[in-house]
């Protein structure tokens, strides 16, 4: 089935709410996964993929014990890619943020490159980050520009990243996509994890939708 | 004071303390730059065509239609199944299953396949599955008080009772219209870059105006199966004081809330639109003249406005009396010399209810087309762009910007339990919008983030314990909580009018007043509310039809002539 760039946002927000996260990380959450699947990607695997494996993972512990630092690393667990993302963007933008970057065992490391995109507005030139290990490498910018090398090597497990500045780079334009190709089953786990945010059809009854003056004549 | 990029003269804008309460808000009215109204100008202006490559109806009414809108650059189809619905399943709720019309507006002619896939879907609405090829997806039900009275006289030779159509004005009202991606349609993102469809609900706005057309021809083709020998098509002048007419709860409430800088768009554009003709120093005689007629004419459509509903009851005798005030002012009234709108507005501000007052503010712009139509252009919002967090201010030059354009909410005590009564929240059933008694019904731990007056208080509590020289960027790192409080706060800096200014939890807010301000923005008349939080509309009555468009006035249809 393919569904729409808007339904798969959505949906990741509401997911991400009824996996314990605020509003505001789960608003990120979705513009990411709309990011995501835009070029390509499984945004809604990834997505699910990282809501199971963080879901037992207090806020605190997933995020950089120390992000004034140049090598950020969780408390007691793996870096959030999505938590991690919200203060990479904000320190960024506040120009708190110290170039080469390293960052510990990124979860779902696809996740966090929504967010690099901001990060290289702010700095007027792209930004590439990579894994050596695995090869795998991502030159983007804020234009759309985009060029990534071995990427399937970045899958849901924890995994180190490096990132730096690279001015005078120029990737190509990336192609757009504006559709999903949904798998029955990661549709399934993701709305189970939104279906936490409504409300059993047992409460709520007695105002609702308000019922008024008949509604067929 | 709001400022814009705008040289020609105009006083200053309305502030958004005064323009962004829901009081008035729940007061607005159709103007020029509605989007029904921007989009019938478009079509005509740019000579769209339109026919009707399938009509395939069994003398009951059943089978489908197709109807093309065909423009410079692009071809649109409504594609529309008619259906035989009992009526005891007839229901404008959005849990209904059935429907007497199911539609979706087709990016393109449809061919054969594409006709039978959506047969299969359409139908199904919110349980069947769109494609890319698909924008919208709707469905509408027949008024039963007048939709057989239609059938049975055309079917006899003679035409409908006008009393009777004047008191529903309408033959089917949609339940809802779905657009931006819903079920499966194509994303707004998608189709945003073309010019017909850069001002918001031009895709919404087409399907509704084609399924007017269907929905007549509809009934002219029952009447003649009915009688082949005797029926007749409707008196042109008759037909077209049939609208569509629109039912719609709270689904379509928390929009305004969720989408808060298209909404400054939307209300920065009507408010530059109502400085600009006040800061008209000299009216022509022509333009003086436009405005009278348009009053009287205006004036007529309040008089044809019907509600049983208590408030709007109360507001609408308010209106009618304020009018008549207004009429009198305006006999002896200079509307030439020395700013007379600005003057006009002075006296309607110092003296007239809010109905009134908003309803000046949409006529007033009625003389003025050559200096605001083009705005229609400024209505869309890129709500991506400006979705980032500012992590530079710090903490102390934060809260200063909240103390100033959230007042309204820090007046507040969010301890009352009346100011905290309500909770939006999504039924598990129908995965719709509800609100509820937050506290009866056990709505807390389900709440939707739909209170920003509420959760921008609690940010300013908490922002009072920071050290003042903490930046958002660090503040935001230990209190995640308050993430969307803060983006709403910094897109409300930059965007003014992007904030409702009342609490939109309190226990005496009346949803129908965010109904109320959307529909305008629609272009929708004859505001009918039917409880506190769902509204019954008209849609494009008096409008000249498709065919008719091209030899149509431009842009002289929303107001009821003058005589029938």
């Amino acid at each position: 089935m393919t569904g729409s760039l808007n339904e798969l946002e959505t949906l990741v927000k509401r997911a991400t709410r009824g996996a314990g996260l605020s509003w505001g990380i789960a608003e990120e959450a979705g513009k990411s996964a709309r990011w995501l699947a835009s070029r390509g990607f499984p945004a809604g695997a990834l997505v699910l993929a990282w809501l199971q494996q963080g879901e037992q993972v207090a806020y605190r512990e997933r995020v950089p014990a120390d992000p004034r630092g140049t090598e950020w690393k969780a408390g007691a667990s793996f870096l959030c890619p999505v938590c991690t993302g919200c203060v990479l963007s904000d320190r960024a933008t506040a120009g708190r943020l110290s170039l080469p970057l390293r960052l510990r065992e990124v979860l779902c490391p696809l996740l966090f490159l929504p967010f690099l995109e901001g990060l290289s507005r702010k700095l007027g030139h792209p930004v590439q980050v990579e894994n050596p290990l695995a090869g795998a490498t991502v030159l983007l910018d804020a234009e759309d520009g985009w060029r990534g090398e071995r990427l399937e090597a970045l899958g849901a497990v924890p995994t180190d990243l490096s990132l730096r500045a690279q001015p005078g780079a120029r990737p190509p334009r990336v192609e757009r996509f504006y559709r999903v190709d949904w798998e029955a089953e990661e549709k399934a786990g993701l709305d189970a994890f939104a279906h936490r945010t409504f409300a059993p059809a047992s409460i709520g009854h007695q105002s609702g939708a308000g019922a008024g003056l008949r509604d067929n004549d | 004071m709001v400022t814009s990029p705008d040289s020609v003269a105009r006083p200053p804008l309305r502030s958004p303390d005064e323009v962004m309460r829901l009081s008035r808000m729940g007061a607005f009215h159709q103007h020029r730059l509605s989007f029904m109204r921007v989009l019938l100008r478009r079509l005509r202006g740019e000579g769209w065509q339109f026919d009707r490559p399938v009509f395939a109806l069994d003398p009951a009414g059943v089978g489908r239609a197709v109807y093309s809108a065909r423009g410079p650059e692009r071809t649109y189809s409504l594609v529309a199944f008619a259906h035989d619905l009992p009526d005891d399943q007839r229901s404008d709720r959005v849990i209904a299953t059935a429907w007497d019309t199911t539609f979706t507006l087709f990016d393109g002619v449809p061919g054969a396949a594409d006709l039978d896939r959506l047969a299969a879907n359409v139908p199904l609405q919110e349980a069947g599955r769109l494609e890319e090829t698909e924008l919208s997806l709707s469905r509408a039900n027949r008024s039963v008080r007048l939709f057989e009275h239609v059938v049975d006289r055309l079917a006899a030779g003679t035409q409908p009772d006008p009393s009777r159509i004047d008191a529903v004005g309408y033959l089917m009202r949609t339940t809802a219209v779905y657009g931006s991606g819903k079920f499966g349609a194509a994303d707004r993102q998608r189709i945003a870059d073309r010019p017909e469809l850069a001002t918001p609900f031009q895709v919404e706005m087409l399907a509704v105006y084609l399924i007017r057309a269907f929905v007549l021809d509809l009934v002219e083709h029952l009447a003649r199966a009915r009688s082949p020998e005797t029926a007749v098509p409707l008196e042109p002048g008759l037909r077209r004081r049939f609208g569509i007419g629109n039912s719609t709860g709270l689904g379509m409430a928390p929009f305004l809330l969720t989408h808060p800088v298209l909404l400054h768009h939307w209300i920065a554009v009507r408010e530059e639109a109502f400085a600009r003709v006040r800061g008209v120093a000299e009216a022509t005689a022509g333009e003086e003249q436009a405005f009278r007629t348009i009053f009287r004419r205006a004036r007529r459509g309040i008089d044809q406005w019907r509600t049983e509903h208590p408030v709007q009851c109360e507001r609408l005798a308010g209106l009618r009396e304020d009018l008549d005030r207004l009429e009198a002012h305006l006999a002896d009234a200079d509307l030439r010399h020395d700013h007379p709108w600005e003057r006009l507005w002075a006296w309607t501000h110092a003296h007239l209810r809010l109905e009134a007052q908003e309803w000046l503010v949409s006529l007033s712009l009625e003389p003025y087309g050559d200096r605001v139509d083009e705005l229609a252009g400024r209505m869309g919002a890129d709500e991506i762009g400006t979705f980032a967090i500012d992590g530079s201010p710090t903490v102390g030059e934060f809260r200063e910007q909240v103390a100033s354009d959230y007042a309204w909410a820090l007046a507040l005590d969010w301890q009352s339990p009346a100011r905290r009564a309500r909770a939006w929240y999504i039924s598990e059933e129908k995965l719709e919008p509800r609100l509820g008694d937050r506290e009866a019904e056990g709505l807390e731990p389900y709440e939707q983030p739909l209170a920003p007056g509420r959760d921008v208080a609690a940010l300013y509590a908490d922002l009072a314990a920071e050290d003042p020289a903490t930046s958002v960027a660090d503040f935001l790192f230990h209190r995640p909580e308050h993430r969307h409080a803060v983006r709403r706060v910094q897109q409300v800096a930059a965007f003014p009018y992007a904030e409702i200014r009342d609490n939109t939890i309190d226990a005496e807010l009346l949803p129908i007043d965010l109904l109320r301000a959307k529909l305008s923005f629609f272009g929708a008349t004859h505001f009918d509310p039917r409880s506190d939080r769902w509204v019954r509309i008209n849609m494009f009555r008096n409008a000249p039809f498709p065919e008719e468009l091209a030899t149509a006035p431009e842009d002289d249809w929303a107001y009821p002539p003058l005589e029938d």
